[in-house]
């Protein structure tokens, strides 16, 4: 109610109609519309780019989690992941500015574990390893593919347009790069030079190995009769004796931790299959040596496959961490030997 | 009976999808009520009252002319100078540099003529809005929109009061108007031919770094590749006005629905839709007193009200304050401050000053500091 005076002055001073236009203008006032989901992810978006700018990871993501998982909006997804690799230290400037010269540097892929922020992993559920991880499979599994499926760029593709699909992939790109950095860092405990076994471990492989026999040169073409023969071969660093010892948070030998093995596998595989197409379309020479990595490492897969038959299935293809996980829970020779012919010559 | 109409289109309006986050893109934007704020939906009785509220029309007993009127707009570089001291070369450090930092380029014409209640007026208007955002993974916002059309309005008033009776070469809001009540209701249509672009693209992304490599020398087939699109479109305005008016002081009342519905674009080139002109409603009042060699007004908008932004974003606050020859403006809108002047000498009108407005979602989330000039030459107004 008005108060007396205020009543009167309005009744004294406004005809009936002004007394309806106010009664209109404060309708148009309190008339504001409310938004749809999409429009409030469209919001979130934007704010989340806002905050990112300032880096400020945390309001991002809780900004862009409130408003529902949105698996099939590719700028939903980059920005949700931005979020997460903010978390796990992750930028694409520094990658670009302070990483991209030491791939190759030294090669294949030691001169990964020299990016700015391999060395901040320090234990295997290191939280921005976590973090990173998490952007890393928001990506990897884009258009709702379960995650026991592979999440191969085909699928992604059937999920997004061309360009959608190239832009998820180009950012899968970079994540999975500094994130393998990490990977072989800690467990190739890898010095400052990227040389392997050079850290503050005593180990001097990735992981233990058990002196596997390989499948029959008569029938298979392998080289090598077994993992021993292989290790003397000079091609794995370091990691050249049958009694030299492993990371111990990959286990050791009959008892692998198959989880944290098949990190490493799923990072390469994911890797390896997308960059080729992402490279192909960069101007310049920032990635000539990622790009000469392509052949060396489908090279080493092959030697997988032809010294451990059945590896093709079971790693070398896989790109799910649960999948690997489950096709490799009972028996760990595919992990080992896919260990020894990629991970201990890529860093040697 | 005259409150049908506006009822009708709000309810219409309450149909219509609201649109996407960021900047509010009016069509036009007057100058002057950019820097008061953009509180202007009940003082447009300038050469940009099409754009505001037709209804506005209603205080036209005259006939008035702007032939040659043109703004540009830019970036507030002055507000941010270090950013540019020893600029880098290299793309990473450039990056680092602009992130964040909004780059605005507008520049604009609106020549028109009312006569009476009825207004016409032209428009060409070319606008580029980039802002490179998101520190870990950059991407860049481009929104390009390039506008020629025409809109035409006009206005019925019942009753007699704020209405300019006088000629003055001065200054337009010194004329003397009519004692008492009124009110007017303005309907406007337009053509709208627009070309734009807009977009979010990952800096480092294929889509932008393929088109760039496939597009390098082709700078058409560049920006076509990134979703550029033209397109025509007829778009609907409807305005309302009440005006109490003793002659010198004048209370106004003012609402309008610009673009009832939004108004879409049928595409003539391009693959991606051409950018909608979005809706807006808005109301004000303002409060305006004359003193013959002073006067002043006060007003107050809120607007967009149908964007579902909150109320602190709709608010807009303006003032002027007039003497011969020279006006100051000032204004405070979606949070942020801004002023002005404007000199009239004759048949030369010159304004400049500073603005911001939001890009962002929210309250103050990021500001685009800017700043305009504008020129009109040879803006006559007779007595019919």
């Amino acid at each position: 109610m008005l108060p007396w005076n205020l009543r009167k002055i309005v009744h004294h001073f406004f005809s009936t109609q002004e007394k309806l236009w106010v009664l209109f203008l404060i309708f148009l006032v309190s008339a504001g519309c409310g938004k749809s989901t999409d429009e409030k992810r469209d919001d979130a978006i934007l704010s989340a780019n806002i905050l990112l700018t300032k880096q400020q990871c945390d309001a991002a993501i809780s900004l862009l989690e409130g408003v529902g998982r949105d698996v099939n909006n590719v700028n939903y997804l980059k920005a949700l992941a931005s979020g997460y690799a903010c978390k796990g230290g992750f930028n694409v400037l520094r990658f670009y500015q302070d990483d991209l010269p030491f791939i190759g540097n030294p090669g294949p892929m030691g001169g990964f574990s020299r990016f700015g922020s391999s060395a901040s992993m320090t234990t295997p559920s290191n939280s921005a390893y976590n973090n990173l991880q998490t952007a890393i499979n928001l990506l990897l599994y884009a258009g709702g593919i379960p995650t026991d499926e592979d999440p191969t760029p085909s699928r992604r593709a059937n999920n997004f347009t061309f360009n959608e699909a190239g832009e998820l992939n180009a950012m899968l790109m970079y994540t999975i790069l500094v994130q393998l950095g990490r990977y072989i860092k800690f467990y190739g405990d890898t010095n400052a030079s990227g040389v392997k076994a050079g850290g503050a471990l005593t180990s001097e492989c990735f992981t233990d190995y058990q002196n596997l026999d390989f499948a029959p040169a008569s029938t298979s073409g392998s080289q090598y009769d077994n993992i021993v023969d292989f290790l003397g071969a000079g091609l794995t660093g370091s990691c050249n004796l049958h009694t030299d010892v492993g990371h111990p948070d990959l286990g050791t030998e009959g008892n692998y931790n198959i989880a944290r093995m098949c990190q490493g596998v799923i990072l390469m595989n994911n890797l390896l299959a997308i960059f080729p197409s992402v490279i192909a379309g960069i101007a310049g020479s920032n990635f000539a040596n990622l790009s000469s990595l392509e052949s060396t490492l489908n090279t080493a897969k092959a030697s997988v496959e032809t010294h451990t038959p059945g590896s093709a299935a079971a790693v070398n293809s896989v790109y799910s961490q649960t999948r690997c996980e489950t096709l490799n829970a009972s028996n760990d020779d595919f992990l080992q030997t896919y260990f020894l012919f990629i991970m201990e010559t890529m860093v040697q | 009976m005259i409150f049908r109409l506006p009822v009708l289109t709000i309810l219409f309006a309450f149909f219509a999808t609201i649109a996407s986050a960021g900047e509010n893109r009016y069509l036009v934007r007057s100058p002057r009520a950019l820097l008061m704020g953009d509180a202007y939906t009940s003082k447009a009785y300038d050469d940009y009252t099409l754009f505001y509220n037709p209804a506005t029309l209603g205080r036209g007993s005259l006939v008035e002319l702007y032939p040659i009127n043109v703004d540009v707009g830019v970036t507030n570089v002055l507000d941010d100078m270090d950013r540019f001291d020893n600029f880098p070369k290299d793309p990473v450090p450039i990056a680092d540099r602009i992130m964040g930092y909004p780059v605005y380029l507008h520049a604009g014409a609106t020549p028109g003529i009312k006569f009476g209640s009825f207004g016409f007026s032209m428009f060409a208007n070319n606008s580029t809005s980039l802002v490179l955002r998101n520190a870990i993974y950059p991407q860049i916002d481009i929104d390009y929109r390039y506008d020629r059309g025409f809109v035409a309005g006009y206005a019925y008033s019942w009753g007699q009061g704020g209405k300019f009776e006088k000629f003055n070469p001065f200054d337009k809001s010194k004329k003397k108007t009519t004692a008492g009540r009124r009110t007017s209701v303005g309907l406007s249509v337009k053509s709208i031919d627009r070309e734009g672009l807009k977009g979010s693209f990952s800096l480092f992304g294929t889509t932008l770094l393929n088109e760039i490599n496939n597009n390098s020398s082709d700078v058409g087939a560049l920006r076509r590749a990134l979703g550029f699109s033209k397109g025509r479109g007829w778009g609907v305005d409807f305005g309302a006005e009440h005006i109490i008016s003793n002659g010198k002081d004048e209370l106004a009342f003012a609402a309008s629905v610009l673009d009832i519905g939004g108004t879409n674009f049928k595409k003539t080139e391009g693959t991606a839709p051409v950018p909608e002109q979005d809706m807006f409603m808005n109301a004000g009042v303002s409060w305006r007193q004359d003193f013959t060699l002073l006067d002043y007004s006060l007003s107050l908008d809120l607007h967009p009200m149908n964007r579902g932004l909150p109320l602190s974003r709709q608010l807009r606050v303006g003032a002027e304050i007039g003497l011969p020859i020279v006006r100051a403006l000032a204004g405070f809108g979606e949070g942020y401050i801004s002023y002005g002047l404007m000199v009239n000498v004759w048949v030369v009108k010159v304004m400049a000053g500073f603005y911001s407005t939001e890009l962002g979602t929210e309250f103050k989330e990021e500001q685009g500091k800017r700043a305009v000039i504008y020129l009109s030459l040879l803006d006559f107004t007779f007595d019919i």
